[in-house]
């Protein structure tokens, strides 16, 4: 039997009864009768236990994962006021799916991903095809931190099959790093990163889409301290993007924060541009007494070569990557899609006047989608696992 | 220099010549996209609030308003992507002091904590009606900052709604800052989205005030009406049976209806002409005014409908409008104490010397039909030969005595004392059995 997959959403402010409507739409979208697997998302301003307790009352035994997300993403909605909630639940005779999950993600990103893959390994299974890796983007402490992605997949990538098809994203409450939770079946924790094995009869396919393009020369990194990037070409990084935008008369460097884009080319250095070989790094903060750019992610250390990014605030770059999707859709015939967007790219919040998320839910048809808005987005770009930032990752599984 | 390494020079003078010009495009370009994108990011959040005001639209004096402000409060929160929203009114009999209400506080915000805050607001601040918009990265306003630690949160505004120029209670609004996004917190825009859903707030309490001044009215006519009501119902119940008002007022006619079996009492008072030629008219009236009141009294006391009265004839009749067994036991009684009263008042009047009358009962039992005749001064009757009867019992009477047909003796003759008369003729009935009945 073909595998059945139904995704139900609520935007009700009472956690229970979201969870519970959330799951009744999706066992009624999917027309299912059980579920073998439940993804599920929950918006930061909801309490976790009783929108979990509101899952549970229709779909008690169901296996389960998914955490906090401060927007959603389904085939007919999309939300980020907090309140909003996806359930997506899979029936399958063919599709597997295994949830491992790790701990201590605050205490140190590396060790946790060294941890969680240590677990996969060690869980055998057979027919692996894919992976789901999820974490908790808030070290929820004071001052608050993000969870580094670059570790935790730097250590977590040596224990994968190598090129096994990976989409990721970090689990984000609201924009300002409140606390954050996972859930693993039946129970809700915190810092923590999930590994949703999938396997058996069934192969995932994976898209990025960030419509960014190298405007500048090839710039190194000549010292930087985990994610704060002290000199460019052995200039002060503040001034030489300053001078690369023109100056003080053009732009407030007060502006860098949240807009200036630095882009790795994964691919080759000087070939033709493609979007998908290129991995962003967006600038979270500036430190102006240090004249340094504060990076969402450690990875931009020294000798890292990069480029200074433009972003595409208008929709027409999503026509290449759509037509790649229909592609995919038409080779595969999936029977899901999962969309990880960049919380920063939700149209209130990156300012352009498109939401990309909606030309995704046109170009995906009728394919089941669901989603979430995410810290930090994961993908495979060249052949490594790769933190991304102000990114779409979309990903499509279907059955062999 | 080779003509080969010319070209290169001249070669990669182009290269820096068009890189330069595609840097200055490019990146003025960038310069200017992010400025855009920051700007569009405020419209687009105005356009999110703008929304609570349009969820407004429908809101009207006839809307809950425990409902309402709690929406409100909500779709504050969500639509502004607030932390905390909420509605403070003012504690009673105590001045310049606001509870908290509607509060919508989620996640982590101490919602059960600040519920319980009563806010001291300071003279001035009330005095000046102004909002106070607190963000704690630049803001030094000590209002502002007793304000964000009892509200336990960083940025907020506190907004008066206002109503014909008085401070009806404050919205509240808090962020907390935003590390993902740029500092931000509480803009200015957000103070005119509150000062126009405010504007909405007064609007709906202008219509209130509207509302309960008309209801006020209405409720003072329908007093007035229910009273001019009541008075009608009364004097619709002095002409008609209660059953026969309700008929009435139903349908708006009556049917006639047949009764099988009623006894009809008729008085008369004997030479009334003669006692009237010596009154004015105005005692005349007085005297069977007295006499009637009395009359009707002890109708109403045995359940004898009154029927109507000619002149200084009264009539009225037992076993209707509503059927009974005991019909002539109750006209007998009836007429009894109508006799009594009458003697009595004479023996009272001829000591003083003054005018008294003299009356004449006469009964009958037997079928008759009764209802209501023509449009307009209806009276309720009725009609058959029972009646006609019942009227020769009267003027075959005598006076201070009960006259009473064959048909009532057989109702009536084992609870009272009936004086068989004889077979007395009577006008166009030919000769009737009549008897004189008394209490045993």
């Amino acid at each position: 039997m073909k595998t059945k997959v139904g995704v139900g959403y609520s935007n009700q402010t009472d956690s229970f009864a979201a969870g519970k409507e959330a799951t009744a739409a999706a066992l009624e979208n999917g027309g299912l009768e059980k579920a073998d697997f439940a993804l599920i998302f929950c918006g930061g301003k909801h309490n976790p236990k009783e929108f979990l307790e509101g899952v549970n009352s229709l779909i008690p035994t169901c296996q389960k994962a998914g955490g906090t997300s401060f927007g959603i993403i389904t085939d007919s909605f999309i939300g980020y006021d907090g309140f909003e909630v996806g359930v997506t639940l899979f029936s399958s005779e063919k599709i597997k799916f295994t949830v491992l999950a790790q701990g201590n993600l605050n205490e140190n990103e590396f060790v946790a991903g060294d941890e969680l893959g240590k677990k996969i390994e060690s869980a055998g299974v057979e027919d692996l095809q894919a992976l789901w890796v999820f974490y908790d983007s808030s070290k929820n402490q004071s001052p608050p931190m993000l969870n580094f992605a670059t570790p935790l997949f730097a250590a977590l990538e040596p224990h994968l099959p190598k090129g096994l098809p990976c989409a990721g994203g970090g689990f984000l409450a609201d924009m300002r790093l409140s606390q954050c939770y996972q859930f693993v079946d039946d129970k809700i924790v915190s810092q923590h990163a999930l590994a949703i094995l999938i396997s058996g009869e069934c192969t995932m396919e994976t898209t990025i889409l960030h419509g960014c393009h190298p405007c500048s020369d090839y710039l190194t990194v000549t010292k930087a301290e985990g994610p704060v990037v002290f000199e460019i070409d052995h200039r002060p990084a503040v001034d030489v993007i300053h001078e690369l935008l023109g100056g003080s008369e053009v732009v407030d460097i007060k502006d860098f924060a949240m807009n200036v884009t630095l882009g790795i080319n994964r691919g080759e250095k000087f070939g033709e541009f493609k979007e998908s070989e290129f991995a962003n790094r967006l600038t979270l903060a500036v430190d102006e007494p240090n004249k340094a750019l504060v990076m969402f992610e450690p990875d931009l250390v020294a000798g890292s070569e990069v480029q200074l990014m433009h972003r595409n605030l208008e929709p027409d770059y999503l026509n290449s990557v759509i037509d790649g999707v229909k592609d995919i859709i038409h080779k595969l015939n999936p029977v899901f899609s999962l969309y990880i967007n960049c919380g920063g790219r939700a149209r209130p919040f990156s300012g352009v006047n498109f939401e990309d998320a909606e030309s995704v839910q046109d170009a995906v048809g009728s394919v089941p989608l669901a989603g979430f808005y995410s810290g930090v987005e994961v993908a495979r770009v060249g052949e490594f696992l790769q933190p991304l930032d102000w990114t779409g990752v979309l990903c499509f599984l279907a059955e062999k | 220099m080779s003509s080969l390494e010319e070209k290169l020079v001249q070669a990669q003078k182009e290269i820096d010549y068009y890189k330069g010009r595609l840097k200055q495009l490019s990146t003025s370009y960038m310069a200017l996209e992010y400025r855009t994108a920051d700007l569009s990011k405020d419209v687009l959040q105005m356009t999110e609030g703008l929304k609570v005001i349009a969820e407004l639209q429908d809101v009207d004096a006839m809307s809950d308003e425990d409902q309402l402000f709690d929406n409100l409060a909500e779709s504050i929160n969500i639509r502004l992507k607030m932390d905390v929203a909420a509605i403070l009114l003012p504690v009673k009999e105590r001045k310049l002091e606001f509870e908290m209400r509607y509060l919508k506080g989620f996640g982590s915000y101490n919602t059960e904590g600040v519920r319980k805050k009563i806010i001291k607001v300071p003279e001035e601040v009330y005095q000046s009606k102004e909002a106070v918009l607190f963000n704690k990265t630049d803001e030094k306003s000590e209002f502002g900052a007793y304000l964000s630690q009892e509200l336990e949160i960083e940025n907020l505004l506190f907004s008066p709604i206002i109503h014909n120029k008085n401070i009806l209670g404050y919205f509240f609004a808090g962020r907390r800052t935003q590390l993902l996004q740029k500092g931000k917190g509480i803009l200015p825009y957000h103070l005119n989205i509150m000062d126009a859903i405010g504007g909405v707030i007064s609007t709906v309490q202008n219509q209130l005030e509207r509302q309960l001044v008309l209801e006020q009215l209405v409720n003072e006519r329908t007093k007035e009406l229910q009273e001019e009501k009541e008075i009608s119902e009364n004097l619709l119940l002095n002409i008609l049976p209660f059953e026969t008002t309700q008929e009435l007022k139903k349908n708006g006619k009556v049917k006639a209806k047949d009764y099988s079996m009623v006894t009809v009492l008729f008085t008369d008072f004997i030479d009334f002409t003669k006692y009237s030629e010596g009154m004015s008219p105005k005692e005349l009236v007085e005297q069977i005014d007295f006499y009637y009141r009395e009359m009707d009294h002890i109708t109403m006391k045995h359940g004898v409908e009154k029927i109507k009265t000619i002149g200084d004839s009264y009539m009225c009749a037992a076993g209707l409008p509503v059927e009974r067994d005991d019909h002539a036991v109750a006209a007998v009684r009836a007429a009894l104490e109508i006799r009594d009263f009458v003697e009595q008042t004479k023996e009272r009047k001829m000591k003083t010397g003054e005018p008294y009358f003299e009356i004449r009962i006469g009964l009958n039992s037997g079928p008759i039909v009764a209802g209501i005749v023509g449009i307009k001064k209806f009276a309720y009757d009725i009609w058959g030969d029972t009646v006609n009867v019942a009227s020769r019992m009267e003027s075959s009477g005598i006076s201070g005595e009960v006259n009473i047909s064959q048909s009532t003796y057989l109702l009536v003759k084992d609870l009272f004392h009936c004086e068989y008369r004889g077979q007395i003729p009577v006008k166009n009935k030919g000769d009737i059995a009549m008897y004189l009945v008394n209490p045993k």
